[in-house]
């Protein structure tokens, strides 16, 4: 298996406690691995250090074996890894496809002259850029508030949106950051959707959510932490009779829940 | 579109005719400074409104525009039109280090250290005085001319006054709305976004700094070659309340409300015949106003209606 993303010997303390502690983890081209846990196990400290809006302690980390460590968020994106967030973030007054439109610096597309002046180089990215944002929102079902303010949108269109940005950057690989917390039903179907539609497209997915069933059902392998190190690791069937991981999630005695 | 500009065209050949039509000397002098401070009001406009960052400092890099100009002038004996870009370059360069290292920070550090930095260059032109001759100043400065004809009244100030204004305009206008301009609205809508977007946040904050910096240099050096006298009080703090209630008020990230803004607040003071210490209150007052009322501006109000219609249309 080739890693799009590699992790090595990560390390994050916070006033001595260790939130990251010693997290090595790779994720395979073209799949969607989901990264689990109780609350405070590391899991969101450990995608804010992989795309650097945390500054890492140690360890290294790869994409396609390009190192990022010490980089910038921006660079980072530029590489090829680019992340959503947990509370989710629009350019509010921008319309939608603008807001995707800015998210194509991540690709270099143009100098600053270029940028500046609006030269013809700059017109045909412009164009090209335009009809791949389209795509995307209809990818996303947001096609009717194309030139609409982003901040109209609801909660759960939203995260749809920023999906959309992610897709804009080119991205090797996404880091989901709650892709579905604090959404209705109907709409983490939508967001469920529009993930696998995503990973059709041989980009790799990398999901942090405390919604259990949602990662269950999407992921080809699930990567345990608990107290900020590495607890288990395999395909959900494996991972939701571990007796480690019902301990760490239940506090013991494995409890049977009936549906 | 084309009636629009020329509309704009009308109005630019309207205001070089302005000193032809016999207005007297202090009524040119307002027009002059209408000119300063559109500059500096839009200079600042693209640093708060655009780049997000509430600088302070604006009348710092205008100052050390105009010392640079008028000790050069002076103390080199160097033509005044050729000291002008040396004002501009400096002020540039202060302004991109004073940024660069506090941006290190945040954002809301730039803000105290811009303000720290702003009173720390009034101490050092009035303290300084083996280079700046302190409170004395630096008077009997040469003024602006071309081959034998001197630009000396503010009638004929107007014209070198007005090109730069417009040349200045012209070149944020074009920054404001270009690929760049988005940008910044990206970053300074949301800047975690942006960077996980590859937007490098940091290079585009620097930019407008330096840019902005640079202008108001330039016309700080211009400026003082009209007043002839070059002293502490150029760094007052009048003309940094003056640049914030004209970018509030005319709506920060809009290019034509600033303008407005700027034209309005120049004016209407002279207007009113208001002395110095009762204008700085009533602005204190109106600042506070448009806080309260009208947070985003003008061109605030002008976004949220656009807003409300989709809203509307989508419901």
């Amino acid at each position: 298996m080739s890693a799009v993303l590699r992790v090595e010997h990560l390390n994050k303390a916070f006033l001595g406690v260790k939130a990251v502690d010693e997290v090595s983890l790779a994720v395979a081209s073209g799949e969607i691995a989901g990264l689990i846990g109780p609350n405070g196990s590391g899991k969101s400290t450990t995608i804010d250090c992989i795309s650097a809006f945390q500054r890492a302690d140690s360890g290294r980390w790869f994409v396609a074996d390009r190192e990022l460590t010490g980089l910038r968020p921006h660079a980072i994106a530029r590489a090829g890894l680019t992340r959503t967030f947990q509370a989710v973030r629009c350019y509010d007054n921008l319309s939608l496809l603008e807001n995707l439109l800015c998210a194509t610096e991540a690709t270099r597309p143009v100098t600053w002259r270029d940028a500046y002046f609006g030269t013809g180089k700059l017109k045909a990215h412009e164009a090209r850029a335009r009809e791949r944002g389209e795509e995307l929102l209809s990818l996303v079902g947001l096609t009717r508030y194309r030139d609409a303010p982003a901040q109209i949108l609801s909660y759960g269109q939203r995260k749809l949106l920023a999906l959309a940005g992610a897709l804009m950057t080119e991205p090797k690989i996404i880091l989901l950051d709650e892709p579905v917390a604090g959404v209705n039903p109907t709409m983490i179907k939508l967001v469920e959707q529009a993930i696998r539609r995503i990973n059709e497209l041989g980009i790799a997915l990398l999901i942090v959510e405390h919604n259990v069933e949602f990662i269950m059902a999407l992921c080809s392998r699930v990567i345990v932490l608990d107290a900020g190190k590495l607890l288990a690791e395999g395909p959900p069937r494996i991972i939701r009779e571990d007796e480690r991981v019902l301990e760490a999630y239940m506090g013991g005695a494995p409890v049977e829940i009936d549906a | 579109m084309s009636l629009r500009l020329l509309a704009i065209l009308a109005g630019i050949a309207a205001l070089y005719t302005l000193p032809l039509c016999g207005f007297s000397e202090y009524v040119m002098t307002v027009a002059v400074v209408a000119c300063v401070f559109a500059v500096l009001s839009c200079g600042l406009n693209l640093v708060y409104g655009y780049g997000g960052l509430l600088s302070l400092a604006q009348v710092a890099f205008w100052g050390i525009g105009a010392y640079t100009a008028g000790l050069m002038a002076m103390d080199l004996k160097w033509n005044p039109w050729a000291t002008l870009p040396f004002a501009g370059l400096l002020a540039a360069t202060v302004g991109v280090f004073v940024a660069y290292a506090s941006l290190r920070l945040s954002r809301h550090s730039f803000a105290i250290v811009s303000l720290v930095f702003a009173l720390l260059m009034q101490l050092v032109a009035r303290d300084w005085v083996g280079l700046t001759r302190g409170a004395l100043g630096l008077p009997g400065l040469p003024q602006l001319a071309i081959g034998g004809y001197v630009f000396d009244s503010a009638a004929r100030f107007f014209w070198p006054m007005l090109s730069f204004t417009l040349v200045s305009l012209a070149l944020l206008y074009r920054l404001m709305h270009s690929r760049i301009g988005r940008t910044l609205l990206a970053i300074r809508q949301n800047e975690p976004l942006a960077q996980s977007h590859g937007v490098d946040a940091l290079a585009h904050r620097l930019l407008v700094i330096g840019v902005s910096a640079g202008l108001s240099g330039i016309a700080g050096g211009m400026f003082v070659f009209q007043l002839t006298i070059v002293d502490p009080s150029i760094m007052d703090f009048y003309y940094t309340e003056s640049m914030l209630i004209m970018v509030i008020v005319g709506g920060p990230g809009s290019f034509w409300g600033v303008l407005g803004a700027s034209a309005v607040f120049t004016v209407l003071p002279e207007a009113l015949r208001l002395t110095p210490e009762l204008r700085m209150v009533l602005y204190g007052v109106v600042l506070v106003a448009a806080m309260l009322t009208v947070p985003a501006g003008f061109g605030g109000i002008l976004a949220k209606r656009r807003e409300n219609r989709w809203r509307t249309q989508l419901a």
